[in-house]
């Protein structure tokens, strides 16, 4: 018949849409599967055969060290960067916000981070933290500190870590704030202050902090799924170290399965990391969800 | 009004002073990277080398890595992976938006699901499998996984619901083909969109080390992550000026792009926010 | 110079039906306009010509030869739509073009660049950009040929979408609500501009919007659609004067027809306790006229204002008056209208009266529109009632 988008030519819309579909098949649906199987047996690489061990991975993991090591570094983990990479994001979006001048600057400064490249930017705080040359001990040294061996020493090494990723993340949630401030309605600010709030913090109170809600809660979701995914920091630093101190589930996942070639268990190990992330984007679409009805 | 003032300038100078930490990284890596190896060790903190030497350290650098093939093949890896994740996901989500078909519902789910899963968890059967059929260690595997863009079907797929069906319709009655409408009036429209993804896409290839850091095994074939991680384990490891020499060079590129197209990168970057 | 016929259009979207048997027949250079509410399917009628729906039954025919096989770019129709659908990314100049790019380059011909190498590319790009010229000038665009379609008001988009359909001198010209997105005093100003131009280039022209106002003031003739159905075809006038349908009646003429409840009896009405002789041109309820229930339309003009006590007067409580400067409108409550009625009168009368007064109001029996249970129009000719308060049912 007459062109009509949407009209009974469906393979054409098939057409459109199986380069994706197949390669989502191969590379997402498929692997993900895989590993769903792959969790469930003994395989080793490298070995004769491999069996099927139903869930005996998953209940190895309670007692396996590593693991809970990992799992808890991990949680540390986030439970330091998100609070404060979120909180220090909402101060600066806000002072950002209000600034008399420079605002593109300040914008950008703080926004660095996030482009950098981690790896690189990991190495040169490696350098900036060294126990003798780095910098920042030099620094303290002048305050009369004695040199620490921050990423060297198993009770700061996690903490530090945890800084260089509150540094990496500040900036990302600051844009994420100001995108949520600019869509504030300017007449709300107005009416605030015929009503009666125009004191900077009323307003804050009044305007800013219950329409800026949904986008904290949003970005706190956000921070976490960021938090969780650390990496890049402990593979090109501390490899885990010193003595598993700043082992988390992603670095113990690529030790496990790319070098001791141990599938079945990075498999499991993975699946949990998995469940993870789908709890966390759970929330994510309820809050996406309210965000859209709240407006 | 003095008191106005007074509470701008404590903003300004509580901003300049978190701008100052925030950039200290930055300032260092660049000072240390001019300094020569003997007043990096003096232990002292002046910013400016006592005797400049010019860029000595980036020219030694050079010398012990190709930091500059590390560079290309970011380039070529993230070139590939952009053009074919736009040409598989820029048609496949103007079908989802924009036509109805039997299954649209069942793509559209499997593209939901394949927005939640990254690339961490997908890593050992794509490895096992890459392994097997003797692809690891090339362009090929670098770029391959990532060719089938859940993020960009997504955004594409928003981006076309946004343009009005009579668009279409108008463009149809001026005597447009379909053909004509796809490249008039689709392709155009779709560049702000496809822009701001680009740049989504860039950093974080660019940026990535998860997966070379599996796949890669030969030197030359390293992206510019890896080329950091080999830098800093080899013998420049405690070459310190060498070392940052290294990193200001890995790093140069995109920050040069942030800043020359700074709201472009940050509205590219924080499109990251729907995704995780 | 087109005729245009729709011959026994259908459609369905799903189960729901939209358009059932829809015809009409349009004339060279006729303006019609379709009018009816939201939903009622003209919309949908106007894309089926356009040729962007396909209809389940039914033809359409461009000088008598059907055309349902062509697509939109076989048609040669132009449309102005509600939303304009101007695109974004290219200037006045360029959307205004891009009909006269389509039809008069060939594909390489189009290429960016073509016209370095190709002299006869050069001219007709020259062509185009003269005919672009002369129909931006007609609207008044000339001076806003570079800016894109996010740098204009509400009323310059419209023009350039106006300019956009007819630069190529169309057969058939589509308007789908293209005023609604103008505020009212533009709207105003642009329906006239819209008609004076359809009357300059004389195209055939259908124009669909659910305002009855534009509907009246542009179109030669207009088409009243209900649920899919066609009501009734004719000029403005006739439409007003002669409704076929209580529908029709209500959905027609502002302020809203007066509508009062009656009942057939014996030799006439039985309208306010009074009956009005009536002689009806064929026999209401397919033959006997029996006691039924039906209404009876009055506009606001077919209403006398007086003493309560004189002849043939109802008793109405004013609830309030409109003053209009030149007229004035009253608004009344009485029993035979449950929903009220509205009466035109004079500015001094308006000027005068109170709300809750009661005054006296009788309907002029030529202007009394009769309409049967089923809500089709009763052809009848009514003449004064009975002057006693007899026979009360």
């Amino acid at each position: 018949m007459t062109g009509k988008p949407g009209g009974g030519r469906g393979w054409l819309a098939w057409l459109l849409i199986a380069p994706a579909v197949l390669g989502l098949v191969l590379f997402v649906l498929g692997p993900t599967i895989a590993v769903a199987v792959m969790s469930l047996t003994d395989w080793q690489l490298g070995a004769a055969e491999a069996a099927f061990v139903g869930l005996d991975n998953y209940a190895a993991l309670p007692g396996d060290r590593v693991f809970r090591i990992a799992l808890a570094n991990t949680l540390v983990y986030g439970a330091i960067v998100t609070p404060v990479s979120v909180l220090l994001g909402l101060g600066l979006a806000l002072l950002v916000e209000g600034a008399p001048a420079g605002r593109t600057f300040f914008r950008s400064a703080f926004f660095l981070p996030v482009v950098s490249t981690t790896v690189a930017m990991a190495v040169v705080w490696e350098f900036l933290l060294h126990p003798s040359m780095g910098p920042a001990n030099l620094l303290l040294g002048t305050l009369g500190i004695a040199p620490q061996n921050f990423l060297g020493h198993a009770g700061t090494v996690l903490p530090t870590l945890a800084a260089i990723g509150i540094w990496e993340n500040a900036g990302f949630n600051m844009v994420l704030f100001l995108a949520g401030l600019k869509s504030i309605p300017r007449e709300l600010y107005q009416a605030a202050a015929v009503d009666g709030a125009d004191r900077p913090w009323e307003r804050f109170w009044t305007v800013t902090f219950p329409l800026l809600g949904p986008t904290l809660l949003f970005v706190v979701v956000i921070a976490l799924l960021r938090s969780f995914k650390v990496f890049e920091t402990v593979a090109a630093i501390t490899q885990g170290g010193p003595r598993r101190a700043s082992e988390v589930l992603l670095y113990t996942i690529y030790q496990e399965g790319f070098g001791f070639f141990r599938i079945g268990h990075a498999s499991a190990l993975t699946m949990v990391f998995l469940a993870g992330l789908l709890v966390l984007a759970l929330v994510q679409i309820r809050l996406l969800d309210r965000r859209v009805h709240y407006r | 009004m003095s008191r106005g003032w007074a509470a701008a300038a404590l903003r300004l100078a509580v901003l300049g002073l978190a701008a100052a930490i925030f950039l200290l990284p930055f300032v260092w890596m660049v000072s240390f990277s001019i300094k020569p190896a003997d007043e990096i060790f003096t232990g002292r903190l002046d910013l400016l080398p006592s005797s400049f030497e010019g860029f000595l350290n980036y020219a030694r650098a050079l010398e012990l890595r190709p930091l500059h093939r590390y560079l290309l093949n970011g380039v070529v890896v993230c070139a590939a992976i952009l053009f074919f994740q736009i040409l598989f996901a820029a048609p496949c989500a103007y079908a989802l938006a924009k036509l109805r078909f039997r299954g649209r519902e069942l793509v559209f789910g499997l593209v939901l699901f394949a927005l939640l899963v990254p690339i961490q968890v997908t890593a050992i059967p794509i490895f096992l499998v890459f392994s097997t059929a003797g692809l690891l260690d090339s362009y090929f595997a670098l770029v391959a996984p990532f060719t089938a863009s859940a993020f960009a079907i997504f955004l594409f797929r928003q981006f076309y619901r946004t343009i009005p069906d009579d668009l279409i319709h108008a463009a149809r009655i001026d005597g447009c083909s379909e053909l004509s409408i796809v490249w008039r009036i689709i392709v155009p429209l779709t560049l702000p969109a496809a822009t701001a993804f680009a740049i989504f896409s860039v950093v974080a290839h660019w940026n990535d080390l998860f997966w070379p850091l599996i796949v890669i095994r030969s030197p030359e074939l390293n992206t510019p992550p890896l080329g950091v991680m080999a830098f800093r384990s080899g013998e420049a490891g405690d070459r310190y000026g060498e070392l940052m020499a290294g990193a200001v060079i890995i790093t140069a590129p995109l920050v040069a792009a942030f800043l020359l197209a700074q709201r472009k990168f940050i509205e590219g970057i924080s499109l990251g926010a729907v995704k995780g | 110079m087109t005729t245009l016929d729709i011959v026994g259009i259908e459609k369905s979207f799903g189960a729901t039906p939209v358009l059932r048997d829809v015809s009409l027949a349009l004339g060279h250079g006729e303006f019609l306009a379709i009018v009816g509410p939201s939903g009622c399917g003209k919309s949908t009628l106007l894309r089926i010509v356009a040729g962007l729906e396909a209809a389940d039954r039914g033809s359409v025919r461009l000088d008598g030869q059907p055309v349902d096989a062509l697509p939109p770019k076989g048609r040669d129709v132009a449309m102005v739509f509600q939303s304009y659908a101007l695109y974004p990314h290219m200037t006045v100049a360029q959307n205004i073009a891009l009909p006269l790019v389509m039809r008069d380059l060939d594909r390489r011909q189009r290429l960016p660049g073509w016209r370095l190498v190709s002299a006869a590319t050069r001219a007709a790009r020259r062509r185009i950009a003269g005919t672009v010229a002369e129909a931006a000038d007609m609207l008044q665009l000339s001076a806003l040929l570079d800016r894109r379609p996010g740098q204009l008001s509400g009323g310059q988009r419209q023009r350039v979408a106006l300019a956009r359909a007819l630069v190529r001198r169309p057969r058939i010209f589509l308007l789908d609500e293209p005023l609604s997105n103008l505020d009212a005093t533009l709207r105003t100003q642009t329906r006239n501009e819209i008609a004076q131009l359809q009357r300059r280039l004389g195209v055939t022209t259908v124009y669909v919007t659910h305002d009855q106002v534009e509907a009246m003031t542009m179109a030669t003739r207009i088409a009243v659609m209900f649920e899919g159905r066609v009501h009734q075809v004719g000029t403005p006038e006739e439409v007003y004067r002669s409704p076929a349908s209580l529908a029709v009646a209500e959905f027609v003429g502002t302020p809203r027809i007066t509508v009062l409840d009656a009942r057939l009896a014996p030799g006439g009405v039985m309208l306010g306790g009074r009956l009005w002789p009536a002689a009806f041109a064929a026999p209401p309820g397919g033959g006997a006229i029996g006691p039924a229930d039906i209404r009876v339309g009055v506009r606001p003009e077919g209403f006398v204002l007086g003493d309560p006590a004189g002849p043939g007067m109802l008793a109405a409580r004013v609830s309030h008056v409109e003053y209009l400067g030149s007229e004035g409108l009253a608004h009344l409550l009485l029993d035979a209208a449950p929903r009220g009625a509205v009466a035109r009168i004079d500015a001094g009368l308006a000027g005068r009266l109170r709300p809750g007064e009661t005054v006296g109001v009788r309907p002029d029996p030529a202007g009394l529109l009769l309409f049967g249970p089923d809500g089709r129009r009763l052809d009848a000719r009514v003449g004064q009632p009975s002057s006693a308060m007899a026979e009360a049912s």
